[in-house]
This record gives C-alpha cells, structure tokens and sequence, in this order.
C-alpha cells in the first residue's frame, strides 16, 4: 500500500494532466459541430426532394433525361476508395509520418477523380436537357449534388493542406484529424445521396 | 333575453357548420392528403426529428469511452508491495556464546 501523500499525489498528477490534455482538440471539435449543422443541412434537402418526389404522379419527369446510374456508380467507388486510403494514411502516419505521404496522396487524386466526373456527367446531362429551371428533378439534382461537389473540393482542399504540412514536416495528428473528419463526411454522405437522387 | 340567446346559438351553429371541415397545420399542407405524399410527410418528419438526438447521442457515447480510456491510461499504477520473508520457525534454542 502506497503512503498516503504517494497516493494523493498521484491524483494531483492525474488531475494536472487531465486539465492540460483535451479529450477532443478544439479543431476537431470544432469541425465535428461544423460537420453536425451540415448533416442537419442535407437532412433538410433530402427531405424536401423525397417530398417533391412523393407529390409527382410520375417520377423522374417523362421529358427529362435519365440520370447515368451506371456511370456514377463508377465514381461513388472511386470516393469510397479515397475514404480507404485516407484511413490507410492515418494508420501511417501513426506508424511513421513519412510513410503518409503516399496514401494521403492518393486520397486526393481519388478525390479529384470524383469530381472531375461529376463535371463531365453535369456537362453531358446539361446538353441533354436537364437544366436547373427545366423541372423540378433538374432543380434538386444540381442544388443537392452540386453542393456535395463544393463540399468535396474544400475537402480536397484540406487535404492538400495536409500533405503540404506533412510534406514540411509540420503536421501535427489534430489537423490531420480535422481534415479527415470532413473527408470522412464528404465520403460517408455521397452513397445516401447517391441512394435518393440515383435510384 | 331569451330571444338573444336563441339568435346567438343560432349563429354560432352556422358558423360551426359553414367552418371548413379539414384544418391542416400548414398552407401548404392539403397536397399531403395523397397517401404517398403524406407517408413522405410522415417519413420525413421521424427522420429529421431523431437525426439530430442520433448525432448527439453517437458523439457523447464517444466522448464517454475516450474519457475512460483517458482514466485508463492516466491512472498511476502501484507496484504491489513486497511481502515480507517470514522468519523459518525453529523449535531449538539459539546456541549461547560460551
């Protein structure tokens, strides 16, 4: 049995550190509450299209276009990879930072693939007929997957911050985290997405 | 008196009668009559309702378990303390110096 002031200052030890050492940085909490409001965001635009697609007798709209299921099937794979070895780069990092470099990498190339084809689809189905004012499938189509598709380029972006700061050798785990947690949601909500406006 | 009374009661009949029948919470709302509208309506309303408490439960279960693992990981440990080495019993008699 340890002396009694032993064990009290162990407690005090446990306490100082506990103070110092935040269970969550504040950068990734502060993404996580970011990250929340957009969750709660394409709730709401989910909602409203499931709505508006409910009250149409026929659905999509006889004189549109049909959406490239296939293709875009391609692509959501691609993010869902991207999503892989975002994760490979932080078991990485974990091990030895400069082995992160790599899968980091690779994340953002996945991640630029995404939306390069997502741009190439928009320009085929804009030619085809399928404008933000000719119906209401159009209408729901770019505001909802077009926002996916700003969210994704800032997340790449982040990325980009990310290898250039591991790059320097500056990265520490919170911002590596911080931006993993926004890719993770880019990632994550695209199939859901995929799932009511696809199919 | 009575005669007021009577009119007044009258009134209000007509007016009860006259009300429209359907009161909907919304302007909006009467497209919901059509069953797969307000089914949507329905669905919609759970989703965005327990979406939020899904989120807030899911992130403070995960603050709870790495506060226990803090604890874990922070908690001095004590070496046991050593047993004493018992004394062998003898039955004989330490030897005097002579």
């Amino acid at each position: 049995m340890p002396p009694r002031s032993a064990r009290a200052a162990g407690r005090l030890r446990l306490a100082s550190e506990h103070r110092h050492t935040p269970l969550v940085a504040s950068s990734v909490l502060g993404m996580l509450i970011f990250v929340a409001a957009e969750v709660m965001f394409f709730a709401g635009l989910i909602s409203a299209f499931t709505i508006i697609r409910a009250e149409t007798p026929v659905w999509p709209p006889p004189d549109q276009p049909r959406l490239p299921i296939e293709r875009t099937a391609i692509n959501t794979a691609a993010l869902l990879l991207s999503g892989v070895a975002l994760a490979y780069a932080h078991r990485a990092y974990l091990r030895d930072r400069r082995t992160a470099r790599t899968p980091l990498l690779v994340a953002m190339l996945l991640g630029g693939f995404f939306v390069l084809f997502q741009g190439a689809e928009w320009v085929a189905l804009l030619r085809q007929g399928l404008t933000l004012t000719s119906s209401s499938l159009g209408s729901f189509f770019y505001l909802i997957v077009g926002l996916h598709a700003l969210h994704a380029l800032v997340a790449i972006g982040l990325l980009g911050y990310a290898w250039l700061r591991l790059q320097r050798g500056w990265l520490v785990q919170s911002q590596l985290v911080t931006a993993e947690v926004f890719w993770y949601f880019v990632v994550g909500l695209w199939p859901v997405l995929y799932g009511v406006v696809y199919l | 008196m009575k005669h007021v009374r009577s009119t007044f009661a009258a009134l209000v009949v007509f007016l009860a009668l006259s009300a429209p029948r359907l009161a909907l919470a919304c302007s909006v709302c009467t497209a919901a009559l059509d069953d797969e509208a307000n089914r949507a309506f329905i669905l919609t309303t759970i989703f965005l309702s327990l979406l939020p408490l899904t989120m807030f439960a899911g992130f403070a279960t995960w603050l709870w378990l790495r506060y226990r693992q803090r604890m874990r990981e922070l908690a001095p440990v004590h070496a046991p303390a050593a047993e004493p080495t018992p004394v062998p019993a003898t039955t004989s008699l330490p030897s005097l110096p002579s």
